[in-house]
């Protein structure tokens, strides 16, 4: 299921270079492309994916299957890096207007996938909108409000709602 | 609706989402270290949103960034062993200039405590090379008070971890520093290393603490513990 991800993640506890080397060649694309769309600039995003490599090495011990999958703890790492930067770094705003709508059942992938696409379509579609804004854009409230031309509060207000109709409709 | 943050709402949601930031983010972020529950309210968001991050197109990065993984995790490139960093500790003037401030912090309070009252038994002021950042107040039953001097913060997305180091021993964890006071209860310092001199650190760590239980992170400012009573030492 994890293709050995967390195997991997183990053996670099035990200071495995192989094995950090394979854990790289696996998910560094994919880390790249999280950080690349948050942040919108190459260079930091590359930055960010070596930092949160070297935090993967050294804090591999911090890894525990019981806990969570692998790929969840890489993307987490990566990803909470990237949002470091924003907050520390105005970004450039985005020129092109329409965001491709990521989430569209065949733009996930089929295998863990599928739950989660069939619970963001019965969102209305702003809500559904504002969710991807904020975690694949990295959007703030503020930022979305301003882009969708809606009231910071009733953003704010959406997203909770939303939080709370995927969390029903995927623990169904 | 108003702006104010939704009392029902569900932080650790919004934390994933990248909805949480700067101050927000920080102080969430040591809630989490210090509560498992909301830790794993986070993991199960994490878990929930991962096909979102996989939908996102991969990129495959330069040559030069596994390059400059490789340099840094490379033996030879690897940290001082803890043994040698302890010494570097004990060694490093800055934290020995705390004795004379510790001192005079001592003496102060000394002046300002009525005879008989439960005043701190220990003090210390944990300085960079810059100056002083936190005095430290330590009761005989091994309570701590840590007080900023001035407006101070961990860098994003950390947390600092304080440490008590007897002379010759490994750092001992002893909790967590906020960016304002912090009160540690009692008996988190062990007794043995409720004396002078024992050295008061605080590291830069992952939220949850160092990972190994001992400090992974250079230490960021330090002092030792000094008697505030002559009877106390």
């Amino acid at each position: 299921m994890e293709d050995g991800l967390g195997l991997l993640i183990e053996a670099c506890q035990r200071q495995d270079a192989a094995a950090l080397r394979e854990l790289y060649r696996r998910m560094a694309p994919t880390m790249l492309g999280v950080a690349l769309r948050l942040l919108r600039d190459r260079l930091m995003a590359e930055d960010v994916l070596q930092e949160a490599f070297l935090q993967i090495w050294r804090n591999a011990s911090r890894f525990d299957r019981a806990r969570g999958s692998a790929r969840a703890w890489m993307i987490g790492i990566v990803r909470y890096r990237a949002l470091d930067r924003l907050d520390s770094e105005r970004r450039l705003p985005v020129t092109g207007d329409e965001i491709p709508d990521i989430a569209a059942e065949e733009g996930i992938p089929v295998e863990d996938g599928r739950a989660l696409a069939g619970c963001l379509a019965t969102l209305p579609e702003h809500w559904r909108r504002m969710v991807l804004l904020s975690y694949i854009e990295g959007y703030s409230h503020s930022e979305i409000a301003a882009r969708t031309d809606t009231p910071l509060g009733t953003v704010k207000s959406w997203i909770v709602r939303s939080l709370d109709a995927l969390k029903r409709c995927l623990e169904q | 609706m108003s702006d104010a943050p939704d009392f029902g709402a569900d932080r650790a949601g919004l934390y994933v989402l990248g909805l949480l930031r700067g101050e927000e983010r920080r102080n969430f972020e040591a809630e989490c270290a210090r509560d498992p529950a909301l830790a794993a309210e986070v993991e199960a968001w994490e878990e929930r949103l991962l096909p979102l991050a996989r939908a996102v197109p991969p990129v495959e990065p330069g040559p030069a960034v596994w390059a400059a993984i490789e340099r840094a995790t490379s033996p030879r490139a690897a940290a001082p062993a803890p043994r040698h960093r302890l010494r570097e500790i004990w060694d490093n003037l800055f934290v020995w200039r705390g004795i004379a401030l510790a001192g005079a912090v001592a003496a102060a309070l000394l002046a300002l405590l009525p005879r008989g009252t439960t005043g701190p038994a220990m003090v210390a002021v944990l300085s960079t090379k810059a100056g002083p950042v936190f005095t430290v107040a330590m009761r005989t039953n091994g309570a701590l008070n840590i007080a900023p001097v001035g407006r101070m913060a961990p860098p994003a997305g950390k947390v600092w971890q304080l440490w008590a180091i007897g002379q010759g021993e490994a750092p001992v964890p002893i909790g967590f520093v906020q960016a304002g006071a912090t009160r540690l209860p009692a008996n988190d310092v062990p007794a043995r290393l409720r004396r002078a001199h024992t050295l008061i650190a605080v590291t830069v760590e992952p939220p949850g603490g160092s990972p190994t239980g001992r400090p992974d992170m250079p230490i960021v400012f330090a002092g030792p513990l000094l008697p505030v009573a002559p009877t106390t030492s």
